[in-house]
């Protein structure tokens, strides 16, 4: 199995690139990381999943501007059922534009009907609590701003917690197998059950976790304590 | 707002303010409340622009930066004051601009007149842009932007953004800068370098390579040259990325410095320092951690540029202890109870406590305390290197603190073999799990929520290797 790491100088904010080694260490899979100099290698050859997580302001307009030539190649990758995961705001660079207060509008990518608004004065802060498909998902979120837009398809459902926006019931956008999510940080370790679902989607019959024991203690101490009412969730 | 707004002094509300601030310090006393946030607090409520209108001392220092501004602000405040200055401080207290208020209001009288010869003022990353509108240090000494909280601080761009902006206000303040952090060393220019460098004079501090074998990054505090994009490359690292670099692709490098540490005897725990004028001279280290050498070197820069003697400014140093909320060192039995602050919530912070403990050659085990309070996150955990721990003399380490569980799972992936990990979901359980023999020291490492907790442990631990009462006979 092949995993491609995109513009990881950059894209490695907040424990991200740590989902990529768990994958990898599930799947014996083998890392490629894709700096901003160079093309992508799911461009031209058979890459399993194409990863990209949490950047800083400028780096998602490094990241768009790097990644803007072979935006046709995810496209034709996802429509034929290629796996991608996008996290943080990372998914941002993927929408229309992102309102920045002090800047006004940058242009991103397009791939979404999305626009982020960023405000650099208020930093959101969350805890999540949502469904995909039947599996309990459990994140964090911390980011600057939210997206808005129509989205034929969101990843999570949301239980407790904020989704794409603070009106939106869903967290995240799904197309095909192409999910982006602004949940943050070790997802995947963090959500063996999702974990799980990821590798069969890759192909593998029977995933096994690394210390999958531990993962499921620490998750299930984790859904209890964010199903817990008395709980504040954002600040 | 105008940035060179000039100083307003008095009005009805600033004196209600200046009085119910200093009336609120007895009270909160009677009342055994923690009065470091309140009276500023309350000063600005009653007076929004309090701080400006307020009389200062003539001479301020201040102190900014993700990690270490505690400890400097401290080893600053102790050696002017052995000096016989009248130095007022937050050092106890709040960073944010209600602390500061705080700690300028207690420096004044009733009429607002200043009876203080300095201030040293540590100032949150995140405050200087609202401090520095209406305080106007003659120094800002930086120790570093490394990774922190993100709930707060989000990432280094947007701090060292914000300390600009801090900055942009101030141009006659004097920059005493790490030339060897990538990041902070370049504060006083736009990000990236190139035009709209700021007025303000910089002074730059470092230590020359010392041949150290420091530990890689998982993920580092620097990794893209902030001018081109380009990867750069260092010729040396002291830790993390703390050391000097270079950009193939354009050129761009670390800054020239003014004093350089030139050689570290952490054995002997001596530094010597090498000025712009190219004289040597010998200093004391107050800790043997190359994170605190560069605290020392940032305090000799600013000494320096203060106007102290070589002579003088080591004299202080010599005298200079680092604060106990950040270590203290208790022996019992032969075996060293060290107490460590690795802040959690900041990998680069814990990062760099691993690794000074994973080279302490010394047989030994280490217990984690660290607690999730309302509003953190574990992603730190995910940038944080716990794979340093994975050393033949860390015989055993004890995870404790709200989310030990998630510790656990990490020090795994980090390699950690299984059975040198203890979980322990209460931590008074603590001391049963420390061995009292075949070890030379043990580290309690705790997040600045637990030090007390974290005290009464190691008593506890203490108690049990001596038997009895805890004391040495």
């Amino acid at each position: 199995m092949k995993i491609e790491v995109l513009y990881p100088e950059v894209c490695n904010l907040f424990g991200d690139l740590m989902n990529v080694e768990y994958l990898a260490r599930c799947a014996d899979a083998e890392v490629i990381r894709t700096s901003l100099k160079e093309t992508p290698r799911f461009v031209s050859e058979k890459v399993d999943l194409v990863y990209m997580g949490s950047v800083t302001e400028r780096g998602q307009e490094l990241a768009r501007d790097a990644f803007a030539p072979h935006l046709g190649a995810l496209k034709k990758r996802t429509a034929q059922g290629g796996v991608t995961l996008i996290t943080g705001n990372a998914l941002e660079i993927f929408g229309e534009y992102i309102t920045d207060d002090d800047v006004g509008d940058i242009p991103m990518l397009g791939l979404f009907p999305t626009h982020a608004e960023r405000h650099l004065t208020r930093r959101f802060n969350g805890m999540f609590l949502g469904k995909f498909e039947d599996i309990t998902i459990v994140g964090f979120k911390s980011q600057f701003g939210h997206s808005y837009g129509k989205v034929q398809r969101g990843l999570f459902e949301v239980t407790r917690g904020t989704g794409l926006n603070p009106n939106e019931k869903w967290e995240g956008i799904r197309e095909n197998n192409l999910m982006a999510t602004y949940l943050i940080g070790p997802l995947l370790v963090m959500n063996p059950h999702f974990t799980k679902y990821l590798l069969k989607l890759l192909g593998v019959s029977e995933p096994r976790l690394v210390f999958e024991e531990a993962s499921l203690d620490a998750y299930n101490q984790r859904v209890l304590d964010f199903s817990d009412p008395k709980r504040g969730f954002e600040y | 707002m105008d940035k060179r707004e000039p100083e307003k002094r008095g009005g009805v509300r600033f004196w209600l303010a200046l009085w119910a601030a200093k009336l609120s310090v007895p009270v909160l006393k009677l009342t055994r409340h923690n009065g470091t946030h309140f009276p500023g607090s309350l000063a600005m409520r009653i007076c929004p622009d309090f701080l400006r209108r307020l009389s200062k001392p003539e001479k301020i220092v201040a102190v900014t930066g993700t990690n270490g501004k505690t400890t400097s602000t401290n080893l600053i405040c102790g050696m002017l004051r052995a000096r016989g200055l009248r130095v007022l401080s937050n050092t106890l207290g709040s960073n944010m601009y209600a602390g500061v208020a705080t700690a300028l209001m207690e420096g004044v009288s009733v009429f607002n007149r200043c009876h203080s010869d300095m201030a040293v003022l540590e100032v949150d990353e995140r405050s200087a842009r609202y401090i520095f509108a209406h305080v106007k240090p003659q120094f800002l000494a930086v120790t570093n932007i490394t990774r922190d909280s993100i709930q707060r601080n989000a990432h280094q761009e947007y701090i060292f953004d914000l300390v600009n902006l801090g900055i942009s206000y101030t141009p006659e303040t004097v920059l005493i800068l790490n030339a060897d952090d990538p990041v902070s060393s370049f504060l006083g220019e736009t990000f990236g370098g190139g035009e709209g460098a700021f007025p303000n004079r910089r002074v730059y501090y470092g230590i020359a390579d010392q041949g150290q074998d420091a530990f890689l990054p998982g993920v580092p505090d620097f990794s893209v040259c902030p001018k081109c994009g380009g990867k750069p490359e260092f010729s040396y690292r002291l830790y993390r990325t703390i050391g000097q670099f270079h950009c193939p692709k354009c050129g761009t490098s670390s800054k020239e410095r003014d004093y350089t540490g030139l050689r570290l005897d952490f054995e002997n725990r001596r530094l010597t320092v090498e000025d712009r004028s190219g004289a040597r001279f010998d200093c004391p280290l107050p800790s043997d951690s190359i994170f605190n050498a560069y605290n020392t070197m940032m305090i000799v820069a600013l000494f320096g540029e203060m106007g102290y003697s070589r002579q003088e400014t080591a004299r202080l140093l010599g005298e200079a202890q680092i604060t106990d909320r950040r270590f203290t060192l208790e022996t019992a039995g032969g075996i060293n109870l060290y107490t460590y602050a690795a802040k959690g919530q900041n990998g680069s912070a814990i990062s760099s406590v691993f690794e000074y403990l994973a080279k302490d050659p010394s047989k030994k085990e280490v217990v984690v305390m660290l607690y999730e309070h309302f509003g953190d996150t574990l992603t730190w955990l995910y940038e944080s290197d716990f794979e340093y721990l994975d050393q033949e003399n860390i015989s055993k380490i004890i995870l404790t603190g709200n989310r030990y569980l998630d510790c656990e799972l990490r020090m795994k992936l980090a390699g950690i073999p299984a059975e040198k990990i203890v979980c322990l979901e209460d931590e008074t359980r603590v001391p049963e799990y420390v061995d009292t023999e075949g070890i030379e020291s043990v580290y309690f490492l705790h997040d600045v929520y637990c030090m007390e907790k974290t005290m009464r442990c190691r008593q506890l631990v203490k108690k049990r290797i001596l038997g009895g009462d805890g004391h040495e006979n």
